[in-house]
C-alpha cells in the first residue's frame, strides 16, 4: 500500500470531511492521528478508523485557537509514532456569522484569521523538522471554493489567505523536500439552510450535491507521489462553480 | 484497473508526453487511439503500446492544423472502437519561434492559435455526441506553465487561451456529463538548450527537471472518477514556478 510506514496528522478529524480524509489515508496504510476540538469525538473517530482499516491511530483534543493544543498535539504524534510525513490542515471555522464581513467584531476577525490561517502555519512550522529529518513530507491545506467565488465574507478572505499560505509555505519548505498543496472544495455535506444550498447548486456545472467522498481522490493524489512534481497549488473541486482559468 | 472498457483518443501521441499519456491510459485498461502529425510514428507507437499493455491500440496521421485530419481521426476512433470516452488534447506547437510575440508574422499567429486552441475545440465538438450517448466523458486539455509564469510569447498566450477554453467547454458540455479539465506542465523532456533548462530549474521550487512520468498521476486523476466532482480546472504541475494562489 502506497502510504504504508507513513504517519499522518489530520486536524478537525472528529467528524465529516476530516474523518473521511483520515480514513482515506489509513486505507492506503498510513498511521493516522486525528485532532479535533472535541477530544472525546476525536478518540471515537480514531477508534472507528483503526477498526475499519487495521492501522494504528490516535485521537487528540486539538482546539486550533489554542497554540499549546497545536504544539502538544504534534509533540504527542512524534512521541507515539516517531515522526510525521503528512499534515492535513483541515480544521477551520465556517458558516453562520463567519460569512459576515465588516459586521464581524474585531475579536471575531482575529479569531477566524487565527484559526483558519495562523493555526495551519503553526502546525506546518511544528511538523517541519520531523519531515525534514525523514527526507521530506507533504502538507495539504484546506481552502474553499468560497476563496475563488468570493461570497462568504470573512470566511472567503481567510480561505484565499490559506491559498496564499500554501504558495508561500511551498516556497519556504521546498528545500526540505516538503511539498505544500491545497484543496478548495465546494459545498459538500455541511449543514446548510435549503435556500443557501439551492443557490450554491445553481452555480455548479455538475448539478448534484458534493459528498466528502468526492474529495478522497484529490487528497490521495496530493498525499502520494502521484503529485511529486507539484507544489504551491490549490485544486478547486467544486462541481464547476469557480471559473478560474 | 479503473479504465477497463473505456476508449481514449490522445493527440500528438507518437512520442514524448503524448505517448506516455497513451501508455498510461492503456495501462489502466483503456483501448487507445494514437494521433500524430507523423502517421508512421503513430502506427509504430500504437503497436508498441499494444504489445506492452495488451490493449487494442490504433495509430493514424493527425495534423492538427487540418480540420479534415481531426474529423478523420475521430471517425477512425469511432469506427474501430464504437465510441470514445476520453479525449486528451495533447498536440500543440511549442518552442523556437513560438516563444516570440509581436515579431511573429500574422500568419504564424493564426497558425499557433489554430493548432493550440481551435483544433482542441474541433476535437471536443466531434467527440461530444459519442460521449453524450455513452452517459458522459472526460476531456483533458494540455495547457502549460507558460500560461501562468513568464508569459512572454505567443505560446504562453495560446496556453492561457486553452485554459480559458477548458472553463468554457466545461460550462457548455456539463449538461452531457462531460467533464473538461486541463494540465499545465512545467518544462519536461522537451529538447531545449541546457542554459534554458538551468534557468527553468532555477525558477522552480523543486530543484530537479520534470519528466513526462511526473504527469501520469495527474492525467489518471483527471481521467478517472477520482476527480468526478471537478470540472473547468487546470492543474499546474510545474515544480513550482507559477504563483497562482
Amino acid at each position: 500500500m502506497e502510504l504504508e510506514g507513513k504517519v499522518a496528522l489530520v486536524t478537525g478529524a472528529g467528524s465529516n470531511l476530516g474523518k473521511v480524509y483520515a480514513d482515506a489515508l489509513a486505507s492506503l496504510g498510513a498511521e493516522v492521528v486525528l485532532g479535533d476540538i472535541d477530544g472525546a469525538l476525536a478518540v471515537s473517530a480514531a477508534e472507528d478508523v483503526a477498526a475499519a482499516r487495521r492501522v494504528r491511530t490516535l485521537g487528540l483534543e486539538m482546539d486550533m485557537d489554542v497554540d499549546e493544543h497545536i504544539e502538544s498535539g504534534i509533540a504527542r504524534t512524534l512521541e507515539e509514532f516517531g515522526g510525521i510525513d503528512i499534515l492535513v490542515n483541515n480544521a477551520g471555522l465556517a458558516r453562520g456569522r463567519w460569512s459576515l464581513n465588516s459586521e464581524l467584531s474585531n475579536e471575531e476577525w482575529r479569531k477566524i484569521m487565527n484559526v483558519n490561517v495562523v493555526a495551519p502555519l503553526i502546525a506546518a512550522r511544528a511538523v517541519r523538522p520531523s519531515m525534514a529529518s525523514r527526507g521530506g513530507g507533504v502538507i495539504v491545506n484546506q481552502s474553499s471554493m468560497a476563496a475563488y467565488v468570493g461570497t462568504s465574507g470573512a470566511y472567503s478572505v481567510s480561505k484565499l489567505a490559506i491559498s496564499g499560505l500554501t504558495r508561500e509555505l511551498a516556497a519556504e519548505f521546498a528545500s526540505d523536500n516538503i511539498r505544500v498543496n491545497g484543496i478548495a472544495p465546494g459545498i459538500m455535506n455541511g449543514r446548510l439552510p435549503e435556500d443557501v444550498l439551492k443557490v450554491a447548486l445553481s452555480r455548479q456545472l455538475l448539478r448534484r450535491r458534493g459528498a466528502p467522498e468526492d474529495l478522497v481522490g484529490t487528497l490521495l493524489f496530493l498525499a502520494t507521489d502521484a503529485s511529486s512534481f507539484m507544489t504551491g497549488q490549490t485544486l478547486i473541486v467544486d462541481g464547476g462553480s469557480a471559473h478560474r482559468p | 484497473m479503473t479504465l477497463n472498457g473505456k476508449i481514449a483518443l490522445v493527440t500528438g501521441a507518437g512520442s514524448n508526453l503524448g505517448k506516455i499519456y497513451a501508455t498510461a491510459l492503456a495501462g489502466e485498461g483503456a483501448d487507445v487511439a494514437v494521433g500524430d502529425l507523423d502517421g508512421a510514428l503513430a502506427q509504430e507507437t500504437a503497436a508498441e503500446i499494444s504489445a506492452q499493455t495488451g490493449r487494442r491500440v490504433i495509430g493514424f496521421e493527425m495534423d492538427m492544423e487540418r480540420e479534415d485530419h481531426i474529423e478523420a481521426g475521430v471517425q477512425a476512433t469511432l469506427d474501430e472502437f464504437g465510441g470514445v470516452d476520453i479525449l486528451v488534447n495533447n498536440a500543440g506547437l511549442a518552442r523556437g519561434r513560438w516563444n516570440l510575440l509581436s515579431e511573429l508574422t500574422t500568419d504564424e499567429w493564426r497558425k499557433i492559435m489554430f493548432v493550440n486552441v481551435i483544433a482542441p475545440v474541433i476535437a471536443a465538438r466531434l467527440v461530444r455526441p459519442s460521449m453524450a450517448s455513452r452517459g458522459g466523458g472526460v476531456i483533458i486539455n494540455q495547457s502549460s506553465t507558460a500560461g501562468y509564469s513568464g508569459l512572454t510569447g505567443s505560446y504562453g498566450v495560446s496556453k492561457l487561451a486553452i485554459s480559458g477554453l477548458t472553463v468554457a467547454l466545461a460550462t457548455e458540455f456539463a449538461g452531457d456529463s462531460i467533464r473538461v479539465n486541463g494540465i499545465a506542465p512545467g518544462m519536461m523532456n522537451g529538447r531545449v538548450p541546457q542554459e534554458q533548462i538551468d534557468r527553468m530549474v532555477d525558477m522552480q521550487l523543486l530543484k530537479r527537471r520534470g519528466t513526462p512520468e511526473d504527469l501520469i498521476g495527474v492525467l489518471l486523476f483527471l481521467a478517472t472518477d477520482a476527480s468526478s466532482f471537478m470540472t473547468g480546472q487546470t492543474v499546474i504541475v510545474d515544480g513550482g514556478p507559477s504563483r497562482r494562489p
